[in-house]
């Protein structure tokens, strides 16, 4: 199907804006003062913001080395249930240590989905916890970067996302990964930036977590300074 | 200085105790002031409700009556705010009008603006009289003041003076519920609005609500009489000039 | 119980009567319901103190700088939206995404159910989108036998109990616990709780098995990003990104003011949403979509539309009522409204844009005459203003809206005739004063002493008797200013 012949051409569209337009005098410059909407510098302790931030955010934060960093997840995954667990990498290097610490902790691979008949995402569903890396993090909101490369439903489906991030990934402000974003934008059919569990207060206000998304975000952060 | 000074409608019928303490105080501070006899309304309740021609004809008729002199002051921020900030747009269309505007918002003041920013008093100074009992009061801004950025300084003001304790008024910034004809075009929810402020201030236990804009006295005054809520509602000039002493007529 | 507004239709018909809106009467009857009352009071003081300590806290005193920056980077936006929507359109289709053009809701009805069709979808999974809603897209799809479920937890209690939203951001503040428990039990079959917790779990297990089956997915968008031919969605449950992932195809139904021209001003907009609408740093989730699945990838879908609509967009985009477009529907401008409180939220407004940018959009968007009342029904306090993330100046375009009624008399004759007469009398001192003693004669006559001697009235005959239905009027004093100026000269 060639779905563009549907509604009404881009010319007869485009005009009425034009013409809504066309009697302008005088226009709005664009603005060039996004730093001032900066709320972190990048010379602050930007591995302790994180970590401050994604706490306030209700994750759950671990602070470990490279070299202890492997038997931290594989603890951490026995201590969310362990099960089976579904590993995601958008960076190859980072998975070899991670399918080695899920079997150290006893659970289950689950295989990340290929041509599923509706989508690969069905194979999360079954899935208790979520391991990926990330592919950026911010301290000042505590987010992490997830990519679609590396399957969508290890951040976004299970009911457990554990998260690890390497100290050299976070950068200070959202507005120090737009070029990140840009570079992703192309590479990756969706991004998410993940800043906490799942949650919602639609019922008189209450707050409940882990509504679709996981409802317990572990992150742990490998940093040898 | 020789000031001009606006009375505006609602506090010229309806608080006028309230501009002859304005006058009062400021002539004790040594200046002249000047009232322009044939001074009417700033336009503000036409603009409100979209008659901008009337509105026009109203604010040609205040430009006229003050535009020689080199400083107006009012007692309503609601009424400033019309002069300094829709005045010239009203007159988009005739540039001439339009600069005639501008210039006139340039010198147009809120009273306590003037005291504090443009005079620059300082209350201690100003010779207060001693030993009186501390009164309890509260105070509320009225909305205009905040595009203006005047809300605290009146509060700042009254503290400065000494002998009043200054209650916090709940919610303060949150509207009477005058905005004009607002209040009879949709009076239910107006007087839902008024009620919710009269029951903040009578949680303040305040004797005294000071209200620098007639239109949220009015309003407020009202809601608290029908509600119950003892307390005496004044201009921040009527408590300035009590405490420098000079006698006001009683506006009965 | 259930809070709604008594009286009304239940179900979306709430939001487009039949009949020119009456907002007065809709809001005398939420007055009277005070379980509504409290119910939207203790929901909207909560986001609005909420943002203001949020903002302090972040922004200090930037937060009015950064508000304006803001609104400049969208009316620049739109100031060249020709200029960016191509920009976006040529951006999204390198990326491998279909764009169509909707002039109106129709037509924008018409090109999804084309597209439910041509992939023969049988369910479809939906993430909350005001622009979803201001078409009447649901009904359509359930007609066009694509069963459809609301996935936001709020949306999907209000489509379960045949109700309407009554807020942009926070859909059902009008709802209680209770009245979600009996909606459950009658549409779910479930046994019955109120308990929060346990009634979102029942949603959410109901909704997951959607999401295993669903072949379509609808969402809106909070941003588009023209440079890279990217939409944005900020949620925090996590339903608009599996709505995304799970089925083959996604459609983005998109007003075009949304347009940002590039991954550079996100920051600034991600930064004030959401602490503007829920009181919180930044949603849980903010998603990037930028075209279908890659060669690469294994999951999300395989089609993403984006359906760019006008539906009277390009009416507002006019220069004087431009800058309404800036809005990036966070709701602030509600929360802070004592009007929208009073009157028990959105559904007294009769349209699905309600608080004060509904009073400002609905009327050029659905026709002044049927919403003369909308831009009336305010005190002009600005609250709106002082709240609003992209700095729209909310009571000027509501004054202009008076004014237009005016010209284009749509307002009443009697007091088109009473504001001339007040204003010609007004215009000469003469007339001034001889109105004035008019007036204090007549209103001291029926007036009541107070202990002090001052005048008031409690009662009194239209069109004063409606203020002092509500409160205690003074009466003017017995002496003006004027007459006691003179004196004393």
């Amino acid at each position: 199907m060639n779905g563009e012949q549907l509604g009404e051409s881009q010319n007869a569209f485009m005009g009425r804006v034009r013409q809504a337009l066309a009697a302008d005098v005088h226009k709005t410059a664009r603005p060039d003062g996004i730093g001032l909407a900066r709320l972190v510098d990048p010379t602050d302790d930007l591995v302790g913001r994180f970590i401050h931030t994604a706490a306030a955010a209700g994750m759950l934060v671990e602070r470990t080395t490279s070299a202890l960093a492997n038997s931290v997840i594989a603890r951490l995954l026995k201590h969310h249930g362990g099960g089976r667990v579904l590993v995601s990498v958008s960076s190859r290097s980072v998975l070899a240590m991670l399918v080695e610490a899920a079997a150290a902790a006893g659970t289950t691979m689950v295989e990340p989905g290929r041509e599923e008949p509706r989508g690969g995402l069905w194979r999360a569903f079954t899935a208790d916890i979520g391991l990926t890396d990330v592919v950026f993090a911010v301290a000042e909101t505590g987010s992490i970067g997830l990519a679609s490369s590396a399957g969508r439903g290890a951040y976004l489906a299970t009911p457990v996302h554990l998260a690890v991030v390497r100290a050299s990934q976070i950068a200070a402000d959202l507005i120090d990964i737009v070029a990140r974003l840009d570079e992703l934008a192309r590479s990756d059919a969706s991004i998410t930036i993940v800043s906490g569990p799942s949650k919602t207060a639609d019922i008189e206000g209450v707050l409940i977590t882990g509504v679709h998304g996981p409802g317990v975000v572990q992150i742990v952060v490998i940093s040898d300074e | 200085m020789r000031l001009a000074f606006f009375i505006t409608c609602l506090t010229d019928q309806f608080y006028p105790r309230a501009g002859l303490a304005c006058c009062a105080v400021l002539k004790h501070l040594g200046h002249e002031v000047i009232f322009p006899q044939a001074q009417t309304c700033c336009g503000q309740p036409m603009y409100n409700t979209g008659y901008h021609d009337q509105a026009r004809d109203l604010a040609r008729h205040t430009l006229n009556v003050f535009e020689e002199f080199d400083h107006v002051v009012t007692p309503s921020g609601s009424c400033c705010a019309m002069l300094r900030e829709h005045y010239a747009p009203l007159f988009e269309a005739d540039p001439a009008m339009a600069a005639r505007a501008e210039r006139l918002a340039g010198k147009t003041y809120e009273f306590v603006e003037f005291l504090t920013r443009e005079l620059g008093v300082d209350v201690a100074k100003l010779g207060l009289r001693e030993g009186r009992a501390p009164q309890t009061a509260t105070y509320h801004p009225s909305c205009h003041l905040r595009p203006l950025g005047l809300t605290g300084e009146t509060p700042a003001l009254l503290t400065a003076m000494g002998g009043f304790e200054l209650k916090p008024l709940g919610h303060a910034d949150e509207c009477c519920g005058f905005g004009g004809l607002f209040a009879v075009k949709f009076p239910e929810i107006s007087g839902a609005m008024a009620r919710e402020k009269a029951r903040e201030v009578e949680r303040t236990g305040a004797a005294t609500l000071i209200c620098n804009d007639a239109g949220c006295a009015m309003n407020i005054e009202g809601a608290c009489r029908r509600e119950g809520v003892k307390v005496r509602v004044k201009h921040a000039a009527e408590l300035i000039a009590e405490e420098l002493g000079l006698r006001i007529e009683p506006a009965v | 119980m259930s809070a709604t507004v008594p009286g009304r239709a239940t179900g979306h018909d709430v939001l487009f009567p039949t009949r020119a809106q009456d907002l007065r009467a809709a809001s005398r009857k939420a007055l009277a319901d005070i379980p509504l009352q409290q119910l939207v009071a203790a929901a909207t003081h909560s986001k609005n103190t909420g943002r203001k300590s949020l903002c302090r806290e972040a922004f200090g005193d930037r937060y009015d700088a950064i508000r304006q920056l803001a609104g400049q980077i969208k009316q620049h936006t739109l100031d060249h939206l020709d200029r960016y929507l191509e920009q976006f359109v040529a951006a999204a289709r390198a990326n491998g995404t279909q764009i169509h053009f909707a002039k109106d809701g129709a037509q924008a009805r018409e090109i999804i159910l084309a597209i439910a069709a041509a992939s023969k979808s049988k369910v479809c999974v939906k993430s909350k989108s005001m622009a979803t809603e201001e078409i009447r897209l649901l009904p359509a799809l359930e007609t066009a036998g694509v069963e459809t479920i609301e996935t936001d937890l709020g949306e999907f209690i209000l489509q379960l109990d045949g109700d309407a939203p009554s807020h942009i951001v926070a859909p059902m503040i009008h709802k209680d616990r209770h009245a979600v428990a009996r909606a459950f039990v009658r549409e779910l079959g479930a046994a019955y709780t109120a308990e929060p917790r346990e009634l979102t779990m029942i949603a959410r297990e109901h909704m997951r098995a959607k999401y295993k089956v669903a072949d379509l997915g609808i969402s809106g968008a909070n941003f588009l990003i023209a440079q890279t031919g990217s939409l944005v969605l900020c949620t925090n449950e996590g339903n608009a990104d599996l709505a995304v992932a799970a089925p083959r195809v996604h459609v983005a139904l998109v007003g075009i003011e949304k347009v940002i021209p590039s991954m550079a001003e996100l920051p600034v907009f991600i930064k004030l949403l959401a602490r503007s609408a829920t009181a919180q740093p930044i949603t849980v989730y903010t998603s990037l979509i930028s075209g279908p699945r890659r060669a690469t990838e294994t999951e999300g879908p395989r089609e993403v539309h984006i359906v760019l609509l006008d539906a009277g967009r390009t009416q507002l985009l006019h220069p004087s009522t431009r800058e309404l477009l800036r809005c990036i529907r966070c709701g602030a401008c509600l929360n802070a409204c004592p009007v929208y409180r009073k009157v028990g939220g959105g559904h007294a407004y009769g349209s699905v844009y309600s608080g004060p940018i509904g009073a400002t959009i609905t009327p050029a968007l659905r026709g002044l005459g049927d919403y003369t009342q909308l831009p009336q029904a305010s005190s002009l306090c600005g609250a709106c203003f002082e709240a609003c993330p992209v700095h729209i100046d909310i009571p000027t375009q509501l004054v202009n809206l008076r004014r237009a009624t005016v010209e284009r008399s749509l307002g009443s004759r009697w007091e088109r005739l009473a504001m001339k007469l007040w204003a010609w009398t007004m215009a000469s001192p003469l007339r001034y004063r001889l109105c004035a003693k008019v007036q204090r004669v007549m209103m001291r006559a029926i007036a009541e002493r107070d202990g002090e001697g001052r005048a008031w009235l409690s009662a009194a005959p239209p069109p004063i008797g409606a203020w002092t239905k509500e409160r205690d009027l003074p009466a003017p004093a017995a002496r003006s200013f004027r007459h006691q100026w003179k004196d004393r000269a």
